[in-house]
């Protein structure tokens, strides 16, 4: 219970506490309670302070829409009293939580707006901090030109500085060359990042580093069934879950739990990966955080759907669609409701209902909503021929873009052979390719 | 316009939902009305200016016909900005060879926005409200086309599985 503290920063530092230990709802409470008292006696530095602090404990819990609120205020109130520092920093983490709802276009707004500050500031940690942010939205986003550019740049300015500021950006760069299928490339980034964290003590940095060398290590696995990748993730894992344990940080036990139950599920240890799904969902919930929770749900749904034990993964699933569409996750709920359409389509294969509802979950974002419909593509393909006519005229009804109208007209045309041209000269190329690569049965 | 009364609708946006540049939306709005004179005004100062305003703001542009559109961080605060749109509609016609604005609504805030409050009564989902827009988009011949590198970067994320 948060009492006991009379001063502002007393109580700050009892909310910084524990918001190490992930008890983000103490720290909530001792963070109001310093708000409180510095609006008391007017001390608007602190006041924008304390309304940082609410935001990023509000975002551990996944309570976005708040977080924004908090980080709205702060931003306000260091406009106000011209902190530039504290302008800077409340729209870093405004980018940082509009990453999470999947207003990516949004973020960069705010990315690009904190930059311009720290640049006028010269402060190089600060630049090479945002920079960082920027590169790992634009590898969610698909800009990995852009993204190696900033990242680099980020680590330029690291390089200048301090060390321990290139932590960031080598992460975000080992898992830029994981997409781009460079796993030795991506291995030793993250081997330099877990160094610098070694060498400066930052032992809860390295717990995320862990997590992050087991997800490229399970993207290495299933492109190229390395064997020893495998064995690498769950040693991974274990460090990680000893790790997170020992420093009590457990919101990180519960996604290198996550990560245990992707892993032994891998290992086809089906009953021990439930175990680590549940364990991860029960940390979550107990400290609250809703978009990870979420996420465990959707990974565990992956699992149960691939050994078929359908109804169970369709519980699931519905539950991360649930809660990414009352918390507005929105990236979330397009991959919640794609899984759905797997998994209904596996019980039936002419269901597609759920496609549609992902695509027009998509439409807030144009880089998902692309995303969707190459996932779309990729699922027609193993239609009947019959349910794939049906399929492109309920896409038509709901699909909002040129291009991908154009390429639905085509491919109708295509597999019906009814003869009706249309121009696909303008289709972007991979569109195209998709359309001559189509099979037709 | 010839001289003969027209209404059409104006569709704003935050550009989260449907994307289309404001040059785009120009040229639809003028092919309907060749002589209208189109202001883009940002969408925190309309809600400022409140009805009464925006009359005053429109009456200030009396011999021309005016589109407000933008978009705005602060537009999230509005209720119907949860629906991903806002919908207004103008009355114009022509005078001496210029297209005027006779009326425009906006939210809930006249009377002509009865076509909106039936289309919310009407649908039980915003889905299903988006779905109207669209069709009503598409009735305006508003068209959405994503830049090509939006599909470089779509697929390249496709890659990687849900």
């Amino acid at each position: 219970m948060a009492s006991g503290a009379s001063s502002v920063g007393e109580l700050t530092e009892r909310g910084n506490n524990a918001y190490e230990r992930s008890e983000f709802r103490e720290s909530i409470e001792y963070h109001e309670q310093a708000l409180t008292i510095a609006r008391e006696i007017g001390d608007r530095g602190d006041e924008c302070n304390r309304l940082g602090n609410l935001g990023r404990a509000y975002y551990a819990l996944g309570e976005i829409r708040k977080a924004i609120e908090y980080h709205k205020q702060a931003l306000a109130i260091a406009r106000e009293v011209g902190d530039r520092r504290g302008e800077g920093e409340a729209l870093l983490r405004l980018g940082e939580s509009n990453m999470v709802f999947g207003d990516w276009d949004k973020s960069l707004q705010f990315f690009n707006d904190a930059l311009e500050i720290f640049e006028t500031m010269e402060s190089l940690t600060s630049r090479g901090e945002v920079l960082s942010y920027i590169g790992e939205l634009q590898i969610k986003s698909g800009e990995w030109e852009d993204a190696r550019e900033n990242l680099e740049k980020s680590l330029e300015l690291s390089d200048r500085t301090t060390p321990v500021g290139k932590i960031d950006a080598l992460m975000n760069l080992g898992e830029l060359f994981s997409v781009e299928d460079r796993y030795e490339d991506a291995f030793s980034s993250f081997k330099e990042a877990l160094r610098i964290a070694s060498d400066s003590e930052l032992s809860t940095k390295k717990v995320k580093i862990c997590n992050k060398i087991v997800r490229a290590r399970l993207m290495d696995f299933e492109s190229n069934k390395s064997k020893e990748s495998l064995l690498r993730a769950n040693n991974y894992c274990i460090s990680a879950l000893k790790l997170a344990k020992y420093l009590q940080m457990p919101l990180d036990q519960g996604i290198s739990l996550r990560n245990m139950g992707i892993v032994s599920f891998r290992y086809n240890q089906i009953n021990e990966s439930k175990s680590y799904f549940r364990q991860s969902l029960k940390k979550f919930q107990t400290i609250g955080a809703r978009y990870e929770l979420a996420r465990t749900y959707l990974e565990l749904a992956k699992t149960l759907a691939e050994t078929n034990m359908l109804l169970e993964a369709e519980e699931k699933t519905k539950v991360c669609a649930f809660d990414a569409t009352h918390k507005e996750f929105k990236e979330l709920k397009v991959r919640s409701y794609v899984l759905l359409g797997d998994i209904i389509r596996k019980q039936d294969s002419s269901q597609y209902g759920y496609y549609l509802t992902a695509l027009k979950a998509a439409i807030f974002n144009p880089k998902i909503y692309t995303r969707t419909i190459f996932l779309i593509i990729y699922r027609m393909k193993e239609m009947e021929r019959d349910t794939t006519i049906e399929f492109i005229k309920a896409l038509k009804e709901v699909n909002i873009e040129v291009h991908f109208d154009t390429f639905l007209n085509a491919l109708a045309s295509k597999i019906q052979g009814n003869g009706e041209d249309y121009n696909t000269e303008d289709l972007p190329v991979e569109l195209k390719e998709e359309l001559d690569n189509f099979p037709i049965q | 316009m010839n001289g003969e009364k027209k209404d059409f609708w104006i569709l704003l946006w935050s550009g989260e939902d449907i994307r289309i540049n404001d040059e785009d939306i120009r040229l639809i709005i003028q092919s309907d009305a060749p002589d209208a004179e189109i202001h883009v005004v940002n969408l925190e100062n309309l809600r400022q200016m409140g009805v009464t305003g925006l009359k005053s703001f429109l009456d200030g542009y009396s011999e021309k016909s005016v589109l407000v559109i933008s978009s705005s961080e602060e537009a999230e605060k509005m209720d119907f900005w949860k629906l991903g749109f806002i919908m207004g509609k103008v009355s114009a016609h022509s005078k001496g060879g210029k297209a005027r604005i006779i009326g425009f609504a906006k939210g809930d805030q006249t009377h002509c926005f009865q076509e909106l409050s039936d289309l919310l009564l009407k649908c039980e989902t915003e889905i299903e409200i988006k779905r109207e827009i669209k069709n009503l988009m598409k009735d305006l011949g508003i068209e959405t086309k994503f830049d090509i590198k939006e599909f470089t970067a779509g697929k390249r994320s496709a890659g990687g599985g849900i």
